[in-house]
């Protein structure tokens, strides 16, 4: 937070606290008459600050793929759930939809410069392959062990969202977020 | 080096496991294409690499797990880990989906 967003809080605080001190000390040179203005203006100090702040904040947001990798995650669970309740052709479609989508969250995780996501990464592919095998293959085909693979993706794919979203919260630029290549 | 593209020289719609069970199985592709150019690449000594872009929907499981799978099942699995490589830009999993039915060839088949 910069020195400068202190300042619609200071001079809120300053106006309110020369009101409150005019009427205690002399109430009779209240100007009562301007009240409501100077509740006006200090109710719109108070808004256009929130604003402010609600849009600087999106901003920093922005700036880092926190928003990317939750849609991924979301796509990721979507296709989840298409895989089981499609079939033939369809099913098979979803499946490698799916695979592309966890290949980009892999993808990512391995290009970051955080070595425990390694292990994740490669957890997350294993799952795919059992959820697929699990559901699809003749001579494997078992729904709940497919349920479970499922389950174990999603667990893996949110660990991954968690820890990337904190890493890149706790840097300042993309050079330490990303391992160079 | 020797390559295979599926969806060309085979089928743009890989099907099931087995002849009987539909066209473009991994059976077939394994006796007409799989098969032969792997003997080949193994008497010339060099790598027999498989495209699998360009296929319409995807790879059905059983489809690459009888066709390499049963590869690894009838050469074993290091001759098939060193002869074989895999391409494929769309579906970067499929390489190592592939491998997973590679490496578990004598226990996934009725897993």
């Amino acid at each position: 937070m910069g020195k400068s967003d202190f300042i619609p809080a200071i001079v809120f605080g300053a106006l309110l606290g020369s009101l409150v001190t005019l009427s205690l000390r002399e109430p009779q040179r209240l100007p009562v008459s301007l009240i409501p203005s100077l509740v006006t203006g200090m109710t719109t100090i108070v808004v256009g600050w929130w604003i402010h702040t609600a849009v600087r904040r999106r901003g920093e947001l922005d700036r880092i793929p926190i928003d990317y990798i939750s849609d991924l995650n979301r796509r990721i669970g979507d296709l989840i759930s298409a895989c089981f309740g499609a079939s033939g052709d369809d099913q098979v479609v979803n499946f490698r939809r799916l695979g592309i989508e966890i290949t980009g969250l892999r993808e990512i995780a391995r290009r970051t410069t955080l070595p425990e996501l390694r292990s994740l990464e490669q957890a997350l592919g294993a799952h795919y392959i059992d959820f697929k095998r699990h559901l699809t293959d003749n001579d494997a085909v078992d729904k709940g062990l497919a349920s479970k693979a499922s389950s174990e993706i999603r667990m893996s794919a949110l660990k991954i969202q968690w820890r990337l979203s904190k890493h890149f919260l706790d840097r300042t630029t993309d050079d330490d977020v990303f391992a160079a290549r | 080096m020797i390559t295979i593209n599926i969806a060309n020289e085979f089928t743009p719609l890989p099907g099931p496991r087995y002849r009987d069970q539909g066209p473009g199985s991994g059976e077939q592709f394994l006796d007409e294409h799989l098969r032969p150019a792997f003997e080949k690449a193994m008497e010339s000594g060099d790598r027999l690499t498989i495209q699998l872009d360009g296929v319409k929907y995807g790879y059905p499981t059983s489809f690459l797990e009888e066709a390499f799978g049963g590869l690894a099942r009838e050469f074993g699995i290091d001759a098939v880990q060193k002869t074989l490589s895999f391409e494929s830009h769309v579906e970067p999993m499929l390489n190592e989906e592939i491998h997973y039915y590679i490496e578990h060839a004598q226990d996934t088949r009725g897993a």
